[in-house]
């Protein structure tokens, strides 16, 4: 057993204190005091006939007296703050769990405003015999409050206290507890506050657990990302999905924006513990900045303690543009076809002007589609999209009668997604292909289209005679154009990967605006704790939460502290010894048993 | 008269003190005595002889049975009242003080024998007897009489044995003895009310009591200091000593009350917080009604 308040060499000189005070009272109590009677013989001679008639009731008074002392030395102990076990006096250390799932609402009170409750309880009373800090326990541990004695220091830590929108590191905020214990030089106590303990982590301090929290439902967004549809120029598509983290039934309006557009509001129901997805089309060229809301969530007989987990965001970033010089004599197909990609800015030019432009004026462009157009000869420009070129470029073998489609590549990017069944084919050149080339489309042995890729040049060439063909006439027709152009262009279908809270933001020089368009501290962009989206001059990124969706820790309800020792807290213990013996010297001494 | 205000001395002027004929004194007064002699209250006949006051022959019975007789008419006298006032220590306790009370009582005696032409004189005891005072015999002796109450200061331990024997040594004359007193000594009552008997003297014992004496209501660690000795003694006093100890004083009173009767004493108890008119009718055993034979 020690004591968390004070030393033994304190706690004896207190006990020493008190019992000289006991002493000085009882000595005190046994002073008579005088009073005039009319005549003491008769006092005497009824004292001598009530004489105790038992021993222990002629010593009731020095029992008294040692009731008295007991009690003393029982306050003392109470105020000692007795335990069980060792090291919990000195140095107290309260990790304080400041996790997404200490929000959660148990009977209108969020878990983390008992817990502040209780550290301040605690920093109360371990400040009166020792020193105390406070570990934050949230996404990245830090000290919130270093060692102090005084517990008005508490109150300006926990002033503004926040919970980040990731999970708490209780790990490692219950190791940076262990460490500033182990530096301090004093023996000391770990006292962990959350919604959940720390197992099968060894400490060299004493750690002990205050819960909070107890089982509660919640109804989360697990997941949330969009992407630009590979299928449809533009076009980009929003997945959400929905997790149900209680045993009840539960529904909720599920709401999707990119800004003010709703792209999806709906009625969704989520049977106990499962999971639905949904997803929704947008199409923009510019950026998309998403946001995935639950409302209106309904659980059977509970309620949705956790808010944190209702939303969600994505970023769907804007289309690349792509500067085109189409050169053809006339192609009303392929100048539609140009015309679908939404980000590109295509300049028509006829073969003869082409053939006088410089190569500085055509590095301008980002890629040159020439339509039954020769490419020249010196020309360095990287892109480059051919349709119907003439013999002789790319070594062409000669033209092909009607050739059909035996094979294409549909792994290429160029013909992702691209259905070529049933096109004819009136005429096509047949290419010589060079190592390094990708047949796109081969009819035999002949190759119809490829897509060649060296250093200095990304070409794609179709042999196609489009004036002879049905394939222009098809929906594949703008698709393919629309992937050579990317491709040839090397334009990048980025898929905007989520960003996990807890990383950072690489600004640079360059000011970063939060969810609320206020200007975030540089000292916060190492980590980000709070989800929304994020912009960074012309870029936007999107901090979501709904990876760490899980079920809500449930605490423990009950006894306040859970000691891995089965007995009550030996204060309950002190405190009812305390209790009984207070009683017992009142039957004593105001019962008039001690004449 | 400070002691005795307006109003009780209404009341006195109702009451009467009754002394037996065997206690009164020589003088004529107002008490029925044992001496045939002239007065108004007739007796008995008996046969005339020679010397008799021919005054005194019944003429009436002559002429019926022709004898002649005188008729005989009992003497009325007068009383000595001692009344003996208690002033040791103990007397100075409760509230009123027990000497405050006891002062009033015997006031009120020496008051009412003086009204009915009575020698009463109030004599304070303690362990011995102050010396005797002159007899209130009229309103010009009252200033002595409250004089004599006002210096009198409750002090000392009691011994009314003897006291009593100083008394009888002093020569008192044989009437009645109001005894005004605590009786809260152990000691020295009980021949003291034999040896008044004894000496023919009619008793009145009228004890004053106080809740402090009874039934005391302080508890703890005390010293209990007694007021006519100083002595000290240190008890821890609870409920059951209390208990105890009013047993023992229930006891003592009860035997003095005992020995009273048996020196042919009449007892009265009263309470320092009963009202004086009612205590007054209870010493004096209510307002007699002015009769023929009264005076």
């Amino acid at each position: 057993m020690t004591f968390a308040a004070f030393s033994w060499t304190t706690l004896a000189a207190i006990a020493g204190a008190a019992g000289v005070g006991v002493l000085a009272l009882y000595l005190l109590r046994r002073t008579p005091r005088p009073q005039l009677v009319s005549n003491v013989t008769f006092w005497m001679r009824a004292a001598q006939s009530s004489r105790p008639r038992f021993l222990r009731a002629a010593k009731i008074p020095w029992l008294a007296f040692l009731v008295s002392l007991l009690v003393a030395m029982l306050f003392v102990g109470e105020i000692g703050d007795p335990r069980f076990g060792e090291g919990v006096r000195g140095t107290t250390v309260i990790v304080l769990g400041a996790g997404r799932s200490m929000g959660a609402e148990d009977g209108g009170e969020r878990r983390v405003d008992r817990a502040i409750r209780e550290v301040r309880r605690w920093v109360d009373r371990s400040t009166a015999g020792g020193r105390v800090a406070v570990v934050r326990a949230g996404m990245r541990p830090e000290t919130l409050l270093a060692l102090t004695e005084d517990p008005a220091d508490l109150d300006r830590a926990l002033a503004d206290f926040e919970l980040d929108d990731g999970p708490a590191d209780l790990r490692g905020a219950v190791r940076l507890a262990d460490r500033i214990i182990t530096t301090s030089g004093d023996p000391g106590q770990i006292l962990v506050v959350a919604d959940r303990d720390v197992e099968e982590l060894e400490t060299q301090a004493t750690r002990v657990l205050v819960p909070v929290g107890v089982p509660a439902d919640t109804i989360a967004i697990g997941d949330f990302s969009a992407r630009r549809d590979p299928l449809a120029a533009g076009e980009y598509v929003a997945q959400v999905q929905l997790r149900s983290f209680s045993s009840r039934e539960a529904s909720a309006r599920l709401q999707l924006y990119d800004g003010d557009v709703p792209l999806l509001d709906r009625r969704v129901t989520l049977r106990p513990g499962s999971g639905v997805s949904y997803s929704a089309q947008g199409f923009s060229a510019e950026r998309a900045e998403l946001t995935a809301r639950l409302t209106d969530v309904e659980v059977t007989g509970s309620v949705d303690a956790l808010s944190v987990d209702d939303v969600s965001y994505a970023v769907v970033p804007a289309l690349d543009p792509i500067a085109v010089l189409y050169v053809s004599p006339g192609n009303p197909f392929l100048e539609a076809a140009l015309a679908v990609h939404p980000n590109a800015t295509v300049e028509a030019m006829a073969p003869g002007a082409f053939s006088s432009q410089s190569v500085d004026a055509l590095a301008a462009y980002d890629v040159l589609v020439l339509d039954r157009t020769p490419l020249p000869e010196d020309s360095e420009h990287s892109s480059v999209v051919l349709f119907g070129p003439t013999e002789g470029q790319l070594a062409a073998s000669g033209p092909a009668e009607s050739p059909r489609f035996s094979a294409m590549l549909g792994s290429h990017p160029v013909l992702q997604g691209v259905r070529l069944d049933g096109v004819r084919v009136g005429r096509s050149l047949r290419f010589a292909t060079e190592p390094g080339d990708q047949v796109l489309i081969r009819s035999g042995a002949d190759a119809l289209a490829v897509a060649r890729e060296t250093q200095a040049r990304r070409l794609v060439a179709f042999g196609l005679d489009l004036r002879a063909t049905d394939l222009i006439q098809r929906e594949a027709f703008p698709l393919m154009v629309h992937h050579a152009l990317s491709w040839a262009a090397a334009v990048r279908d980025a898929i905007p990967l989520p960003r996990r809270l807890g990383e950072p933001i690489y600004a640079g020089d360059q000011t970063v605006l939060g969810p609320d368009d206020e200007t975030v501290p540089p000292t916060e962009l190492a980590a980000i704790r709070h989800q929304g989206i994020y912009h960074v001059g012309e870029r936007a990124e999107a901090f979501s939460g709904s990876i760490h969706s899980r079920e809500i820790p449930s605490g423990a309800s009950g006894s306040r502290f859970r000691t891995s020792d089965p007995l009550p807290p030996l204060a309950v213990l002190v405190a009812f010894a305390l209790l009984g013996l207070i009683l017992l010297e009142w039957t004593l001494l105001h019962r008039g048993k001690l004449e | 008269m400070a002691v005795l205000d307006r109003a009780i001395r209404r009341v006195l002027d109702r009451m009467r003190i009754n002394v037996r004929a065997r206690a009164t004194a020589n003088r004529q007064g107002s008490h029925r005595s044992p001496f045939k002699a002239t007065g108004v209250e007739f007796a008995d006949h008996r046969p005339y002889v020679s010397g008799d006051d021919v005054r005194h022959i019944d003429w009436k019975a002559f002429a019926r049975h022709g004898h002649l007789v005188i008729r005989n008419f009992e003497e009325e006298r007068d009383a000595f009242v001692h009344i003996l006032l208690d002033v040791t220590g103990s007397m100075s306790r409760g509230k009123p003080s027990k000497m405050e009370v006891a002062q009033k009582l015997a006031a009120s005696f020496a008051y009412v024998g003086m009204r009915q032409f009575d020698r009463a004189r109030v004599v304070p005891f303690a362990d011995e007897l102050d010396e005797l005072p002159l007899a209130v015999k009229g309103p010009q002796d009252l200033p002595a009489l409250e004089k004599l109450l006002s210096v009198a200061d409750p002090a000392g331990p009691t011994d009314f044995a003897a006291a009593v024997k100083e008394l009888a040594a002093r020569g008192a004359p044989r009437g009645l003895v109001v005894v005004i007193s605590d009786l809260m000594t152990p000691e020295g009552w009980d021949d003291g009310f034999r040896h008044l008997g004894a000496m023919g003297h009619e008793m009145r014992i009228i004890r004053v009591g106080c809740a402090e004496d009874e039934k005391p209501d302080f508890k703890g660690e005390l010293e209990l200091v007694d007021a006519e000795t100083d002595q000290r003694v240190r008890l821890r006093v609870g409920d059951a000593l209390l208990k105890r100890y009013a047993n023992e004083v229930h006891k003592h009173l009860e035997g003095c009350r005992e020995a009273c009767q048996r020196a042919g004493g009449r007892w009265i108890e009263v309470d320092v917080t009963m009202p004086m008119d009612a205590m007054v009718k209870r010493v004096f055993g209510g307002p007699v009604h002015r009769t023929a034979a009264g005076s």
